[in-house]
């Protein structure tokens, strides 16, 4: 849980999920110089994408892409899964019309990559980047549904509401959305607090209740002990050894379960170990052991108690 | 010459008086039978002897001192090296050697082990249990486990043996086997030993006999004196 806890707090890099300030998406092009024009296209098989043409998208990118009559490149834009599906195969775009019509693409290459940004808007998750001539064909021949992206590295200074958009715009910031994640994630990390908790009460009761189960059994022992002159130093030593012993077993695991998240964290995070990442588990793993370490002495002393009494 | 001094001894559990004003006076070497029915207190009363539980008032003086006012690590030796304590039930470990459990009162003390090993072998030789040495309790009778625990009894060499009950779990033969045995270590060892038991027969077989009833005592037959101090 600790090792969750941190993975959900961790890797939280807004700068590569969401490489824009503000993004509208609109039916019209409400500022020519920072915005693109796009088409919404709807691929067989998969639905309604953005096309753009290749042109833009190196503009986008800073790539070098070059791409032949025929060909396009697939992205999506949402969170990293499974193999891309459409590498190295085609792809058919639909024209509803009076009389359907498909259009043959070969998919040059497929690839999980944040262009806009991740999971902004639903028709922003995949986008097919034309040849510059397939894209004015496209265009041309209203193959697609016109839209033009605007995109802003800086927070724009009009609001939503005076920008007077049309009723189909979308408008997006990030500011706005990363607040909302932060908020999200924290309501996340207090529920896993608290069900770490539980479950740590819940594994110290149970270890409590068993020992106070097997006191028949082993009072027994003791209290022979006892009577034959057992030092009450050493028979607190025998007892803790026992009570350590099954006490320390959650805490192997939560070790375990830590370091495995923690490969997982380093797996999934670029930059690696970093200073901070390290000290969130820091911090996690003291709360932790903390809460663990007060139950044991806790139980320890209460069985101890129980155990010892009339000693 | 007393072994033990017992003044004014009160036990209470909350509201019930199980030991009520008890005073008596154990001479060394002697062989004494506290005889009395269930609940009467005499268990209480070997307990409290055998320095297990602690008195709601009075006084035990051992050697005329009050183990009571021992600090506990004197108890504690108090406990595993001038008391050795029989029971009805042997209380012996299930999961330990006859051997070992007969080692235990010299493990407790940190004794060297091969000291320990030899005096449990001699000590079982001398009670006739030494056959018996490498097996578990529960592969011995009940007269042969009685004879490991007072092997492990005697261990320590205490100058006392407290007995509760010794003979209750055994048949009229290891009983009689048992009291003999009893008999033979007051008689060549020169221990005192104090006999809780309900069985009035016991009794013929001791120095004195005290009877208690509901916390007290109430008759000593063999005495003449009347128990007042």
């Amino acid at each position: 849980m600790g090792g969750l806890i941190v993975s959900v707090d961790s890797g939280q890099d807004f700068t590569t999920k969401y490489p824009y300030e503000t993004i509208i998406y609109s039916d019209s092009n409400i500022c020519p110089q920072n915005s693109y024009h796009t088409l919404l296209v709807n691929i067989a098989g998969y639905g309604s994408v953005t096309a753009i043409s290749n042109d833009d998208y190196n503009h986008l990118t800073k790539a070098e892409s070059n791409l032949r009559q025929g060909e396009v490149l697939f992205l999506d834009e949402r969170e990293k899964g499974a193999d891309l599906p459409l590498e190295e195969k085609e792809i058919e775009v639909i024209n509803k019309g009076q009389d359907e019509k498909h259009f043959k693409y070969k998919v040059k290459n497929a690839e999980w990559k944040v262009i806009f940004g991740q999971n902004i808007f639903q028709e922003l998750n995949g986008v097919v980047v034309f040849d510059d001539e397939d894209f004015a064909l496209l265009s041309n021949g209203k193959l697609g549904v016109e839209k033009f992206i605007f995109l802003s590295k800086q927070a724009i200074d009009l609001d939503k509401d005076s920008l007077k958009l049309s009723g189909e715009a979308e408008y997006w910031n990030r500011t706005e959305q990363v607040a909302k994640e932060r908020i999200e994630n924290k309501v996340v990390i207090t529920l896993i607090y608290m069900i770490s908790l539980i479950l740590i009460l819940e594994g110290q009761a149970f270890i409590f209740t068993k020992q106070i189960v097997n006191l028949k059994e082993e009072s027994y022992r003791y209290d022979v002990l006892k009577q034959l002159g057992i030092k009450r130093v050493e028979l607190g030593k025998m007892i803790e050894k026992k009570i350590k012993g099954i006490l320390l077993i959650p805490g192997v695991l939560a070790i375990m379960s830590g370091i495995i998240f923690f490969g997982m964290d380093i797996g999934q995070n670029s930059s690696g170990i970093t200073l901070l990442l390290l000290l969130n588990y820091g911090i996690v793993i003291f709360i932790f052991a903390f809460i663990q370490i007060l139950g044991c002495y806790f139980i320890s002393r209460k069985i101890k108690k129980i155990y010892m009494y009339e000693f | 010459m007393y072994i033990y001094k017992i003044v004014n001894l009160i036990k209470n559990y909350n509201v019930l008086n199980v030991i009520q004003d008890v005073s008596l006076e154990i001479k060394q070497g002697e062989m004494l039978g506290i005889i009395g029915k269930s609940g009467c207190g005499k268990t209480t009363l070997l307990k409290i002897l055998g320095g297990i539980l602690k008195p709601t008032s009075g006084s035990v003086f051992y050697q005329e001192e009050n183990i009571y006012q021992y600090t506990n690590d004197k108890l504690e030796d108090y406990r595993r090296l001038s008391v050795g304590t029989i029971f009805q039930d042997y209380k012996l470990l299930d999961n330990i050697s006859i051997r070992e459990n007969i080692m235990l009162p010299a493990i407790l003390n940190h004794d060297d082990i091969d000291f320990a090993i030899d005096k449990a072998e001699k000590t079982a030789k001398t009670l006739g249990i030494e056959s018996k040495l490498d097996c578990y309790p529960y592969e011995l009778s009940g007269g042969e486990k009685q004879r490991a625990a007072i092997s492990r009894a005697l261990m320590n060499d205490p100058k006392v043996i407290l007995a509760d009950e010794p003979t209750g779990n055994l048949d009229p033969r290891t009983t009689m086997e048992v009291i003999e045995l009893l008999l033979e270590i007051k008689n060549t060892l020169k221990k005192t030993i104090i006999i809780v038991t309900h069985d009035m027969e016991i009794g013929n077989y001791c120095d004195d006999i005290i009877k208690m009833s509901q916390g007290k005592i109430v008759t000593d037959r063999k005495a003449t004196r009347p128990l007042t101090f």
